[in-house]
């Protein structure tokens, strides 16, 4: 057997496993909330299948100077169904009651916040990598042990918030003149200071990380701590500061001389959720915030790392959190500060407040308060739902 | 977001690149060895996908001959055709023919300007090899992301 007929017996495995997935996106549900999520997997398949199907009916499969271009396209459908297989058809197999309900907290959550309901998500529980969102299948996975713990969904609304941006490709289009400006401006004052060959360099890979560009991933995570701060009021600040505890390496990495990451510095996430806190008038909240933080900072032995300004300038941080403030009202989405006063019907939204509020005056009482108001949001649930 | 969640949004846009410069090949390497379109492909591709080389083949003979650290021209800064990292990959695959790849490039950029027809061979291995590292690109964030790697 040749090259081009042992691709060619590939692409026909391919489409047996194809098949074979589609099975499992045609089970029916006892749960109505997954039929439009398989029916998304559904499509996927099949398109994926014609994909196999116009490769193997190609004449670039047949010829030895196009063996290449076939092999690459074989490769990136083999990717495409493994990544459904991997993270979508497992949502399907294993959906169950906690998935149920975390699904059943969000549709009420979604209509609290102005949330668009096609845009709903499918929520797993099976998450072992924290929480993730797939915004492309509306997916998000969160881990087991926050479905009867109320502290850690703000973390849910920061993945809603990714489904968003990826929906609304506008949505930060204001800042990106910012981005230019900031940067035009600080290459500028580095030739005119004629500073090292470091500084230049850390505001290339400044520059990078902040653009729209492939690379530019910081400005799409603080949008999203951005928009579910907007939505959420100080909760998310709070669950920010416990996230950064249980799983930081440190406030300030990465700075320059770090290995460049995804991620924007714990400290610099803070200090844009303060920004966005202020925009909402709520002051006070964004002060003990940032009291609470610089306290455990203290404790630490960490040092502001030289050029920490450059990765993370206040300009930008402002800049962005004014963007997402404007944005957000321009899309409908409803202002923690805007809901009306005593919110007795935005029931998940208090129920978050409550429970960092509650945290925060007696944490040894907590445990005991989360159970009981879980058990009323199913009461709850069951009565609206 | 976490960072299965980061690396799922790199892969997406990644794999997109890959996708794109895979078909624009395709597209210009059909033209030099005359192999019809197929009905699924429309002909006015062929021209979006020889503006679309025409353009990342000028941007490759303005910022490979830059040090690392030097920051590119600015129309490239704010809207680059390919990420830092796929130029990178270029940089260090042809750190030994540096001056030679240049050339190369700059002679690829004049012909796809002005006479397709003058390509030659080794011309398509240069557009290949960018579509290639970018298809590699994508499978590298592709086996992270399955933990693969």
């Amino acid at each position: 057997m040749g090259v081009n007929g042992f691709l060619a017996g590939l692409c026909v495995d391919l489409y047996g496993r194809c098949q074979r997935l589609l099975l499992y996106s045609k089970v029916v549900s006892p749960y109505p909330e997954l039929s439009s999520f398989s029916s998304t997997i559904y499509t996927k398949l099949q398109q994926l299948k014609e994909r196999i199907v116009d490769l193997q009916d190609s004449d670039i499969i047949r010829d030895q100077r196009f063996w290449r271009n076939a092999y690459e396209e074989y490769q990136d459908i083999s990717s495409e169904v493994s990544l459904l297989e991997q993270f979508a058809i497992p949502v399907l197999i294993r959906y169950n009651a906690s998935d149920h309900l975390q699904n059943r907290w969000v549709t009420l959550f979604a209509r609290e916040i102005g949330y668009p309901q096609e845009l709903l998500p499918i929520v797993t529980t099976t998450s072992n990598q924290y929480y993730w969102a797939k915004p492309e299948l509306q997916l998000i996975a969160m881990p087991i042990g926050d479905v009867g713990g109320i502290l850690g969904w703000p973390d849910l609304v920061h993945e809603m918030a990714h489904i968003l941006l990826e929906y609304w490709p506008d949505f930060l289009a204001e800042f990106r003149p910012h981005v230019k400006q900031y940067f035009d401006k600080k290459r500028q004052s580095i030739i005119d200071l004629n500073s090292n060959e470091n500084d230049n360099k850390w505001l290339i890979e400044a520059r990078l990380k902040w653009g729209d560009r492939h690379e530019g991933l910081w400005q799409i995570e603080m949008a999203a701590n951005l928009i579910a701060t907007f939505v959420l009021g100080s909760s998310f600040g709070w669950q920010h500061v416990r996230l950064s505890i249980n799983h930081t390496h440190g406030p300030y990495a990465p700075s320059p001389s770090d290995p460049i990451e995804d991620h924007p510095a714990d400290q610099a996430q803070l200090d844009c959720i303060s920004e966005m806190l202020t925009l909402m008038r709520l002051q006070d909240e964004s002060n003990k915030l940032r009291s609470q933080w610089d306290e455990i900072l203290n404790r630490m032995p960490v040092e502001y790392p030289q050029g920490y300004s450059l990765y993370y300038p206040s300009e930008l941080l402002k800049g962005i959190a004014e963007v997402v403030f404007n944005s957000c009202k321009a899309h409908g989405l409803i202002c923690f500060t805007d809901q009306p006063k005593k919110r007795q019907n935005m029931t998940i939204l208090n129920l978050i407040d409550q429970a960092w509020h509650q945290f925060r005056i007696s944490s040894q009482d907590y445990s005991t308060w989360e159970v009981n108001a879980l058990k009323d949001l199913e009461y709850h649930l069951d009565d609206i739902l | 977001m976490s960072d299965l969640g980061l690396l799922s949004h790199q892969y997406h846009l990644m794999a997109e690149l890959a996708r794109q410069l895979r078909y624009d090949v395709l597209q210009i390497k059909r033209r030099y060895y005359g192999l019809p379109l197929p009905a699924s492909m429309p002909s006015n591709d062929f021209q979006t996908a020889l503006a679309n080389f025409q353009r990342i083949i000028e941007f490759l003979s303005d910022v490979i001959p830059l040090a690392e650290d030097v920051a590119w021209p600015d129309e490239w800064v704010s809207d680059p055709p390919l990420p830092n990292a796929l130029v990178e990959k270029l940089r260090k695959l042809h750190t030994l023919d540096k001056p030679q790849y240049i050339k190369s490039l700059q002679r690829l950029k004049g012909r796809l300007e002005q006479d397709i027809t003058t390509l030659k061979d080794r011309d398509i291995l240069l557009l290949e090899e960018i579509a290639q590292a970018a298809s590699a690109d994508a499978n590298t964030v592709f086996r992270r992301l399955m933990r693969w790697a």
